[in-house]
């Protein structure tokens, strides 16, 4: 982590350095506890959106947009399902009645134009459905126009960095962190570790390699514009509940947005091969109402405020438990 | 040895039909890697 | 595999051979088929221990195994060596074997580049494989090399990245690249012009035909990879940047030039497998292939499409809305070709009368699963889904049903098929069986959990997970395990054959084959077709112009 604090400077000065410990910085601190308890009070029995053992299908998702995909992957996974029971029904049928052993005898037939026709036409018909079905979410997906806040996601080896540009037309003020793996997480995964992966726990949801230290906070019912990009390699941001995934880039920015409609913590990874810690850099989005995700801003917007009046570089960028991180 | 390996273009019409197909076919390549690499010195 | 058989049937006009001469001067097209097969089977184990690890490391969350850089080199060098040494080579084998026999000509039209594009392999492989002993390792950057990942100069701890693998890779997949492009020309210069007269164009064997359609597949695409990963060589090496932002390139286009090969590549892995299908089917249906023309015609469409879909690959780069629609449309289309070809196979069922010998069963179990792994890829064509299926285990699910149950499978088939007439013995068919039945059930067990992983939202490449994600990769896992172990059965079945099988083959094999290499003996002579064999269109699969 200490190695990531040059990398820090470059992006940002601010935000992800506050702790706990720095002289001068009590205000700081306890706007930071109060927000976070703000935040953890909040999240005690708020929609949990993470893996389930045993899962088959696809989650619905918490936004307006997340439908789109699942509703496709249904539909899709369901014309898939009927055409294969009836080819592979026939396959069967075939297999049954024309063999050998019950004394089939061959057909000379090897050509039939209209079953041809039927069977290029119908699969035709069919993809025109799906096609058109998925042009509109694929359009409402592209319309980025009209969000009310914009956040900025930066890919890192092997962490995310967010920083807050604007809220409800208004710049916002230097607020942006680092977000890596936890601790215990990060402990556990560690070859020959002896830990146990099911004892990495939040609450009673295991959380191994699903939690981070600090999670990107979100207000619901606002329309978020994320602008994605890296700074080293390529990455990809995605978390399952909000339906899409998209690539982190190098010298390039993404846009993609989400608005959330639930109250809650979502957890997903990086989904762009990113070197060896690749499976190791989760992102955790915390989800609060647009009141609380006000104050959280306010706080984080002083806290930040103070450290650049106070004395010298921030020696670590160990950022104070996050809020509601562990909630 | 030369004429065991000769021995699939045995009459001058499939010999000519080879040595055709093969040319056109070593342009084609020639011409893709061009473009290929034509890429790199152009770009750089 | 053994010749000893065909040895006294040697044609009079050369002296006895050594086996350095036999095997390494060979310009013989059996005898470089069987060194392409008996190479690509040996890369078949190589590259399947490299999975062993993979799924050994992913039996349960935590890693116990292997360090992650270590596990990345396992995914790249599992995807290399099975693509580039399994795969591609064993098709090459078959077609180097069975094209001359197919349409009647005495060899292969260049007969001392087929020895060189072989021997090209080995070298290419050993360079390859070499890297998993250079300091700092293989490459580890998955197969498709992106080279954001590769390029990126030393910043901060991985160091490894920045070992030499690189070059050697990029060297080996020039090697590679050569040795197909020559595979390619000799193939289509043979099938152009040595067919035995009366052998039309469309009267020849399906397989012929696919592989006639893979060849400009492989022509026009391999340039094409080595231009890429030569900018990527000349970026780590000699300071340009074409893809890498640091210097102002563009990591995205080489995801494009990368796939612009990458797409038509997956498509000279199944195309024919495709053609080995539409030869097994009707011999152990006793009837003829339906809608040969349609075959055909939806073999060279399914071409032509791969040029125009490769983006497909990249729905989550940030593409224009434009250009996501336009790769989604023309990737659905696939689906219409390829839809064709699997009604054609079960129409051949249909009005049959089947027998299930082991490359039956083989061609059945294709056609089954590979159409359930055509299914994820047309899921994965709808954009919107593709941003949630992107880049998960339900993208590893959808390609290895495809490439195992799909390429792997027909090529099985094949050796069932073909390996009575290039030995002159058959297989043992109770081990045969045993071994389709243990590949079919565990191979179902390794990969169609992971439809559900990558559903529920686990990455692709990844060493370690959450626990929610442990009981279908343990199942995956155990499958991944007796899959492995079947695939010795395989060995065992082609060594007993080729050396120790008392059961003489007949010339025809089985009793529905129809095309001229039945017409020869069982093993064929040395140098067969050396007068071009008088073509009967009874004689042939399709000899009826009118299908």
């Amino acid at each position: 982590m200490t190695s990531g604090s040059i990398r820090t400077n470059r992006a940002g000065p601010h935000g992800d350095r506050i702790r706990p410990g720095h002289r001068r910085t009590t205000g700081i601190r306890r706007a930071v506890a109060a927000s976070s308890a703000l935040v953890l009070a909040l999240a005690a029995g708020l929609a949990q959106a993470a893996p389930k053992p045993w899962q088959l299908n696809m989650e619905r998702g918490v936004t307006t947009w997340s439908g789109e995909p699942y509703f496709l992957n249904n539909v899709a996974l369901g014309v898939c399902v009927v055409i294969g029971l009836l080819v592979f029904g026939a396959m069967f049928i075939a297999m049954f009645r024309f063999r050998k052993s019950r004394g089939a005898v061959a057909e000379k037939w090897a050509h039939n134009t209209t079953v041809e026709i039927i069977w290029t036409a119908i699969p035709v018909v069919i993809l025109v459905v799906l096609a058109w079905m998925s042009t509109g979410g694929l359009v409402s997906f592209a319309n980025t126009t009209g969000s009310q806040m914009t956040v900025k996601v930066t890919g890192y080896q092997w962490k995310w960095r967010y920083d807050y540009v604007d809220y409800q037309g208004k710049a916002v003020s230097k607020v942006g962190y680092m977000s890596k793996l936890d601790a215990l997480s990060d402990k556990t995964r560690q070859l020959d570790s002896g830990m146990d992966p099911y004892a990495v726990k939040t609450g009673d949801e295991n959380t191994y390699l699903l939690d981070v230290d600090k999670p990107l906070v979100l207000p619901i019912h606002t329309k978020i514009r994320f602008v994605i990009t890296s700074d080293d390699v390529i990455h990809s941001w995605w978390v399952p509940a909000f339906g899409w995934k998209m690539d982190a880039i190098p010298g390039l920015v993404n846009t993609a947005w989400t608005n959330i409609n639930e109250a809650g913590t979502y957890r997903g990874q990086c989904a762009e091969l990113c070197g060896q810690d690749h499976g190791f850099m989760p992102i955790v989005v915390k989800a609060v109402s647009q009141e609380d995700f006000a104050k959280w801003l306010a706080a984080q917007e002083q806290a930040s405020a103070a450290p650049a009046a106070a004395d010298g570089p921030a020696t670590a960028q160990v950022a104070p438990p996050a809020p509601g991180g562990k909630g | 040895m030369t004429s065991r390996v000769a021995c699939g273009q045995q009459s001058q019409q499939r010999r000519t039909g080879v040595r055709r197909t093969v040319t056109v076919l070593a342009i084609v390549v020639g011409v893709f890697y061009l473009l290929s690499f034509a890429q790199i010195l152009l770009m750089k | 595999m053994a010749h000893e058989a065909t040895h006294d049937l040697h044609d009079d006009h050369h002296e006895p051979q050594g086996f350095f001469q036999r095997w390494v001067m060979s310009t013989n097209h059996k005898d470089i088929g069987t060194l392409y097969l008996i190479f690509s089977l040996t890369m078949f184990f190589i590259g399947g221990s490299f999975a062993m690890v993979i799924r050994a490391e992913l039996f349960k969350p935590g890693l116990q195994l292997v360090q992650p850089y270590f596990f990345n080199e396992m995914t790249t060098m599992h995807a290399l060596v099975m693509i580039f040494g399994a795969i591609m080579p064993a098709f090459v084998g078959l077609g180097n074997w069975m094209i001359p026999l197919m349409i009647g000509a005495p060899d292969m039209a260049l007969p001392r580049m087929n020895n060189l594009s072989f021997w090209i392999l080995p070298f290419a492989f050993a360079l390859l494989l070499s890297t998993l002993f250079l300091p700092g390792g293989g490459p580890a950057g998955g197969w498709t090399m992106y080279g954001g990942y590769i390029v990126q100069p030393p910043a901060g701890p991985p160091l490894s990245l920045q070992t030499g693998s690189l070059a050697y890779a990029v060297f080996a997949i020039h090697l590679m690249g050569i040795s197909s492009i020559m595979g390619a020309i000799n193939i289509i210069a043979t099938i152009l012009n040595m067919r035995a007269p009366g052998m039309d164009l469309l009267k020849m064997p399906v397989f012929v035909w696919s592989w006639l359609i893979t060849a400009f597949l492989l022509i026009a695409v391999m340039p094409v990879l080595a231009g890429a990963v030569t900018m990527l060589l000349t970026d780590k090496y000699f300071g340009t940047s074409f893809f890498n932002p640091h210097g102002g390139g563009d990591p995205v286009l080489y995801q494009h030039v990368f796939w612009f090969f990458g797409h038509p590549e997956v498509y000279i892995m199944i195309l024919p497998a495709f053609g080995i299908v539409s030869e097994v089917i009707p011999t152990f249906a006793r009837k003829p292939i339906f809608g040969y023309r349609a075959m055909v015609y939806a073999i060279a469409c399914i071409a032509f499409l791969s040029f125009i879909v490769w983006a497909h690959h990249m729905f989550a780069v940030g593409l224009p809305l434009g250009a996501d629609i336009f790769f989604m449309y023309a990737t659905m289309l696939i689906a219409v070709p390829t839809g064709v070809k699997v009604f054609n196979w079960v129409a051949t069922m249909w009005g049959g009368s089947m027998t299930f010998e082991t490359p039956m069963l083989f061609a059945i179990a294709f056609v089954i699963l590979f159409t359930i792994g055509g299914f994820s890829g047309l899921m994965l064509a709808l954009v919107p889904a593709d941003f949630q299926y992107h880049d998960t285990y339900f993208v590893v699910a959808h390609f290895h049903y495809v490439l195992v149950t799909g390429a792997a499978f027909a090529i099985m088939a094949a050796t069932y098929y073909w390996l009575p007439k290039w030995t002159g013995h058959m297989y043992n068919e109770f081990w045969g069986k045993v071994h389709f039945w243990c590949s079919v059930v565990f191979v179902n067990v390794l990969f169609f959990p992971q439809h559900f992983l990558g559903l529920a939202g686990m990455p692709r490449r990844i060493p370690d997970y959450n626990v929610a994600f442990a009981d279908f990769n343990m199942m995956s896992s155990i499958g991944g395990f007796l899959f492995g172990a079947s695939q010795l059965i395989f060995l065992g079945v082609i060594v007993h054959c080729a050396f120790f099988s008392k059961k003489k083959a007949t010339d025809r094999v089985w009793e529905g084959a129809r095309g001229l290499e039945w017409t020869l003996s069982s093993p064929p002579p040395h140098h067969s077709f050396t007068v071009p064999p008088v073509v009967r269109d009874e004689e042939l699969a399709h000899g009826h112009a009118d299908d």
